[in-house]
């Protein structure tokens, strides 16, 4: 089936020049330090802490309402440090999920309500299934799909993954439409 | 992801007749056959583990038993565990009488909180140390690593006695018919016959070396287990009964199947299974249908000939109402048509069920491109056309973009058939063959017509609903 329409408070959302999409209601920490590379969509209630570290969100990207993002700490000896969190393209990320990972890959969706620990590295072509949590420092490998709590490979994606996920995102970012602009839209 | 794409609407039929959602099929270009994973040959490119990522090449991961040697998971929760460091202080290695502090090794479970310590094993001063080997019961493991190592070499004497018997009796019968008395010596074959006969002497063999016990009967169970053996009756008062928190769980024994630990102190870590990257190779034709690169990290592919990107994708765009007529167990379907090649394909629609109706001729798709979903590109648009003269019917056609096509639809009996099977269809679409240049001439095209079933499984709701 086709993604139904998504629609959206027009005065509530910016729009920048390379179609980025980002909700006015957002917690966008230290907005320097966050760089959004084009058609990627923020929604309401979705919190990055740009103030940590640097986050940097790959093309066509969808963070979900409630979605946190924030940079992992690792502690040493003489205190905290933050490292930078890079998300790759074409990456759906769900509801509600807290984002503490070092690396997400391109091509990867997370779904919703998940936890992802601090410094995980989700390899490009991943998928985490809705609810699970992976603790600290897990990897999950391409092609792979991660379920439960704690998160454990559960199975395998095809090798077409990386345009079943551009045709997600994509069409995504096209059924996303002003409220007033919804009725009339054709395909 | 499947929430989202709905992959298991429309399924595509393998040729060895399993229904699969196309994104799992493969197009062997050499048959011009639909393939599955389980009718194609897979082979073992590498192995790599799938938390440090470390290629491993066949030859090595069958010496390290199909597991990584650096990276251990919890044996209580099943996490990876994690090497933490931590200061103390031991006797000197200069000098033993003296103090120092030295930083000292230990595994984590960051999820479950589970440490070596837990498992009886003292922290280590080295942070890579065989640590399934310091765990209680390794000398029970290694008893058994050598039991096996015995049953294994009496089993390969057993087999080579069997292989010697067999070729001796062969050698045996061919004797008779061949080498009658007359002919040994007629045709100068006595050496040969000399050789064979050497051959068919069982004596020839070396006998086993190694002691084949004789098969036994095994024993009743033991009737005087150890009282301890047996858990006290948990009392109902308390969830926790005394001594049932150091028993381990089903789960964690089964994960450890050489020792089967019954107590959550004999717990090890457990050496982390590693994942192989595979080839798949048409059983028919014996051509590659799928070669991923060596990296383990890198998702790409050397060939990847996945249906994909060859074949047209069918998908339901959308469930409309009946609009009157028979009433509400009727509906509108569009039936979306997506090209995956860059030229105008021809496809045609044929349903093998009474209770779909489409339009029944040949449409012809347009190009896809990268711009294929950008509707506001001038080019993208002058794709999006119809490529045949013939203008599209409004009755038959729901939109066209640039490479995709709405079919519209009317499916009868849509509530009895959300528990049925299903809609069969056809699809029979054009197929651009890339001929390999051949020394006459470049490279060139051919066009084939090709046919695919389809079974198409609208959402269960989809009858009720639709006007929801």
């Amino acid at each position: 089936m086709e993604l139904p329409d998504v629609t959206y408070n027009k005065p509530e959302y910016i729009e920048t020049a390379s179609g980025n999409k980002v909700c006015r209601l957002t917690a966008l920490c230290g907005s320097q330090n966050i760089v959004l590379s084009g058609k990627v969509i923020i929604q309401t209630e979705a919190v990055i802490r740009g103030d940590l570290a640097n986050v940097r969100i790959g093309r066509s990207t969808v963070i979900s309402r409630g979605a946190v993002i924030r940079p992992p700490f690792k502690k040493f000896s003489k205190g905290v440090a933050f490292f930078p969190l890079y998300i790759g393209d074409h990456v759906f990320i769900g509801e509600n999920s807290v984002i503490n990972a070092a690396q997400v890959g391109s091509y990867v969706h997370v779904g919703n309500n998940c936890v992802i620990g601090r410094r995980c590295v989700l390899k490009d072509c991943s998928a985490v299934a809705d609810g699970s949590v992976l603790p600290a420092e897990t990897v999950v490998p391409p092609f792979t799909i991660f379920s439960g709590s704690p998160g454990q490979l559960v199975g395998s994606l095809p090798d077409c993954t990386p345009e079943l996920m551009t045709h997600l995102t994509e069409s995504y970012y096209q059924h996303f439409v002003p409220a007033a602009a919804a009725a009339p839209k054709a395909n | 992801m499947a929430t989202y794409l709905n992959l298991d609407v429309v399924h595509y039929i393998c040729s060895c007749k399993v229904s699969k959602p196309l994104c799992r099929l493969y197009l062997c270009k050499h048959c011009f056959e639909l393939r599955c994973q389980d009718c194609v040959l897979p082979e073992v490119d590498c192995q790599y583990c799938p938390n440090c990522l470390d290629y491993m090449s066949s030859g090595e991961a069958k010496v390290k038993k199909n597991r990584c040697s650096a990276c251990y998971d919890c044996p209580s929760c099943g996490h990876t565990l994690s090497t933490r460091a931590t200061s103390a202080t031991l006797p000197s290695p200069d000098d033993p009488t003296k103090q120092v502090a030295q930083k000292v090794y230990y595994l984590l479970c960051a999820f479950c909180r589970w440490t070596t310590r837990d498992g009886g094993i003292p922290d280590q001063r080295a942070p890579s140390v065989p640590w399934r080997n310091l765990a209680q019961g390794a000398e029970l493991r290694q008893d058994n690593s050598k039991r096996l190592t015995t049953l294994t070499e009496a089993f390969r004497q057993l087999a080579l006695k069997e292989k010697a018997e067999k070729e001796r009796k062969k050698i045996a019968v061919r004797k008779k018919s061949f080498f009658s008395p007359g002919l040994t010596d007629r045709y100068g074959l006595a050496s040969v016959a000399l050789r064979k006969k050497s051959l068919a002497n069982p004596s020839h063999f070396t006998p086993p070396t190694v002691d084949i016990p004789e098969a036994q009967a095994t024993e009743d169970p033991p009737d005087d287990l150890d009282e301890a053996y047996w858990l006290p009756p948990v009392p109902e008062q308390s969830p926790l009964a005394p001594g049932l928190h150091t028993r381990s769980s089903l789960l964690q024994r089964l994960a450890d199947p050489e020792i089967q630990p019954e107590r959550s102190s004999q717990l090890a870590p457990i050496s982390k299974p590693v994942l192989c990257k595979r080839s798949l190779r048409c059983r028919q034709c014996d051509h590659n249908l799928s070669k991923p690169e060596l990296n383990p990290a890198a998702p790409k592919f050397k060939i990847n000939l996945c249906a994909l990107y060859n074949v047209p994708e069918m998908r339901l765009y959308s469930v409309g109402d009946g609009e009157g007529g028979e009433g509400d167990d009727c509906c509108q379907l569009t039936l979306l048509l997506t090209n995956p090649a860059s030229k105008p394909t021809g496809v045609r629609l044929r349903c093998l069920d009474s209770r779909l109706a489409l339009p029944d001729r040949e449409f012809s798709l347009g190009p896809c491109g990268d711009a294929a979903l950008d509707l506001d590109d001038p080019l993208a648009a002058a794709g999006a056309q119809s490529p045949s003269s013939e203008p599209d019917r409004p009755d038959e056609v729901a939109f066209r973009g640039p490479g995709r096509l709405g079919l519209l639809a009317r499916l009868r009996c849509a509530r009895q058939l959300a528990a049925s099977e299903g809609v069969r269809l056809e699809l029979s679409y054009e197929f651009r063959n890339i001929v390999l240049p051949s020394a006459a001439a470049g490279e060139s095209v051919e066009v084939r017509r090709l046919t695919a079933e389809l079974l198409l499984r609208p959402p269960a709701s989809s009858g009720a609903s639709a006007k929801a």
